[in-house]
């Protein structure tokens, strides 16, 4: 199908409608509907006008009727190397400046005819050195080399678009990003006067439309970073602010500064920098202020949003809080489920897809170009401070009304076996680790988990989570005695990776059936508060059970019936061994 | 399916997504003279995509050269 069906009928869809001019010396009519299908992602319905082959100041006084028909809202001169001979004088310092002042001459002069007629804004391409010329290493050296001449035109050229207040669209960074043998294709330069290879297309058209999107208004203006395994190696509330990966040391370690390092950057260009977590707020922010590898300080960082709640009401928050569309928002996180969960109930924010290890995260990141900008004004260099002034009041958390859809399209199961003896090691681990999600906070050694194992008076449970994104491992462990009415709740604890997600319901559901088929009448369980568990200090309240006890220091017991009880059947399959077993 | 039929049934399907015809019906003996829109820059993005389609690489000679829908075959079943 063809895109012109797309354009009429998304007419209504809330897509800006641009019409883009776009002036080639060499051949680009191939480029058309990938940049109007490019737009679509950008939230553009482009209409663009191609003239090929020819040159723009030429075409410009020709086809002044159509052109005035047409009535571009910006015109691209895409010009490449090709159309200024840059011919190479070596050694001929005068020649060469009076080669490049021609060039410059040239565009200088397009842009007037553009000015004159038009008035609209306007988008040079930088040039990328022509392959068919003598390349070397000296070629810096020597005053008139294709390459010399080349640098003379771009900087120039930046010079003039300083000026004029025109967009660049830096075609030589393209290239040297991907490599000048790959961004030319000799053979399709030969065949049909392609300016680049046909498969960079697609990537030419992301960039040249963002530039367009930018001049229309569409800018990203805020990073909202994760904490645990993004702004630093491992889990605060875990693993404690003393074992954490930052800084030298471990190449995880580096790469997260290297990382922060990045992002400060971003805030010296005025991108407004904000934190969401799912954390305990005082552990966390104890480890931002204190953590001696910190690149970023608090300062840097407009609003914090820690706590336990989704990450898409968090963003809402922030947008609010803000005033900042989230159509501005950029969100870098670890967990691959949260950036879905972004992706499905708020898309218009950008979730880059950023691999599985930190080090390799910065070259993803950088490719996007997320914080595109047509200038640096003092102004970019104060917002930050501006809207962090101006962040000191806090938006209401409004639950994301769709989590149940998101749920669903994880495709979750929760694999439950009793503890066995592949498990042991990996169980135990978790009972000495887990701060957090973990109701009694009893540590067990590998030997105490055997003989929990072999306990006959004794449930143990073992669970893993599978989704869409794959398998997150073990994530919860129960040890519950059987006693003579009731299952009490020795030990129950889950991985914060998976919070949100229905797990502690689904685990509840298949204890009250164990309690069902044991003729038992209740589940009891008990909450012993630590520093890092106060997360589940209304663990058992939220499920429903009723508080029978309180004992001086916070402890507090809880009890279920289980007649009453209905199965909570969150939206996961459940492959339960233990269950199958008694 | 034989093999050219085959090949005539993935190349149809190109001719239609590249000239944005989608009922063009082609045979071996199709030529630019027959077909919409089928001109010289077309041949180059056409040729791109049955490259992709097929993984292969043909020279500038042999894409030069390409004067109907059974020089296209010929290349791709060498």
């Amino acid at each position: 199908m063809g895109l012109s069906g797309i354009q009429d009928s998304t007419g209504q869809a809330g897509l800006q409608a641009v019409r883009v001019l776009l002036l080639s010396n060499s051949t680009a009519r191939h480029l058309k509907e990938t940049l109007i299908g490019t737009g679509l992602r950008h939230g553009l319905r482009l209409d663009v006008m191609i003239s090929e082959y020819e040159d723009p100041e030429v075409l410009l006084e020709r086809d002044r009727d159509g052109i005035a028909t047409f009535g571009p809202d910006i015109v691209v001169v895409a010009m490449d190397v090709h159309a200024f001979g840059l011919r190479p004088a070596p050694g001929k310092p005068e020649g060469a400046a009076a080669i490049a002042d021609r060039a410059l001459e040239r565009l200088r002069a397009i842009r007037g005819s553009i000015g004159s007629s038009l008035k609209k804004p306007v988008v040079f391409h930088t040039l990328t050195p022509d392959p068919a010329h003598v390349r070397l290493h000296v070629d810096r050296l020597i005053p008139g080399s294709h390459v010399d001449l080349v640098g003379r035109v771009n900087a120039g050229l930046s010079e003039f678009a300083r000026s004029s207040g025109d967009l660049l669209l830096d075609v030589a960074m393209l290239s040297e990003r991907i490599g000048q043998d790959n961004w030319y294709s000799a053979r399709h330069w030969a065949l049909a006067k392609y300016p680049f290879a046909p498969e960079n297309a697609p990537l030419y058209a992301e960039h040249l439309v963002r530039l367009v999107a930018l001049k229309f208004g569409k800018s990203r203006r805020v990073l909202v970073l994760d904490l645990d395994n993004t702004m630093w190696g491992g889990i605060v509330g875990d693993d404690g602010k003393e074992n954490l990966l930052l800084g030298p040391g471990s190449p995880v370690g580096e790469a997260h500064c290297a990382l922060q390092a990045m992002a400060k950057e971003l805030r010296n260009r005025g991108i407004v920098l904000c934190v969401s977590s799912k954390n305990e707020e005082s552990v966390a922010l104890d480890a931002f202020r204190t953590h001696p590898e910190m690149v970023l300080v608090e300062e840097d960082i407009a609003v914090f949003q820690i706590n336990w709640t989704d990450k898409a009401a968090n963003l809402q928050a922030l947008s609010e809080i803000l005033s900042l569309g989230l159509d501005s928002f950029v969100f870098l996180d670890d967990n691959p489920a949260e950036r879905a969960q972004i992706r499905f109930a708020l898309p218009q924010v950008a979730v880059p897809e950023v691999p599985k290890d930190v080090t390799e995260w910065i070259p993803v990141f950088q490719s996007a170009c997320y914080f595109e900008a047509t200038g640096f004004t003092a102004e970019d260099r104060d917002r930050v401070a501006y809207y962090r002034a101006d962040a000191r009041r806090t938006a209401q958390l409004k639950s994301f009304a769709r989590q149940e859809d998101y749920l669903q399209s994880l495709d979750m199961e929760l694999q439950v076996n009793p503890f066995d003896a592949i498990g042991r090691k990996r169980i135990a681990q978790l009972i000495s680790k887990s701060n957090q999600f973990n109701l009694t906070t009893k540590r067990y050694s590998e030997a105490d988990v055997a003989s929990a194992e072999a306990d006959p008076r004794r449930i143990t449970m073992q669970m893993r989570l599978s989704d869409t994104f794959g398998d997150n491992g073990m994530i919860g462990v129960v040890i519950a005695d059987i006693g003579t009415d009731a299952i009490d709740i020795d030990t129950w604890l889950m991985s914060c990776r998976v919070l949100g997600r229905g797990v502690p319901e689904a685990t509840l559901d298949l204890l009250v059936a164990r309690a069902r088929d044991l003729g038992k009448e209740f589940v009891r369980g008990v909450y012993v508060p630590t520093k890092k568990n106060m997360m589940v200090a209304d663990h058992y309240r939220n499920l429903g059970f009723e508080l029978i006890g309180e004992r001086p220091g916070g402890e507090t017991a809880w009890e279920l019936s289980v007649n009453a009880y209905q199965d909570k059947k969150p939206p996961i399959r459940i492959r339960d061994a233990v269950g199958a077993r008694i | 399916m034989d093999k050219q039929a085959d090949i005539v049934v993935r190349l149809q399907t190109i001719f239609r997504e590249e000239l944005d015809l989608p009922n063009l019906q082609i045979s071996s003996h199709s030529t630019p003279d027959d077909v919409d829109g089928w001109d010289s820059l077309a041949t180059i993005r056409i040729v791109a995509a049955v490259e992709r389609e097929f993984d292969r690489e043909f020279e500038a000679a042999q894409i030069e050269s390409i004067r109907s829908v059974g020089d296209l075959i010929s290349m791709i079943a060498v």
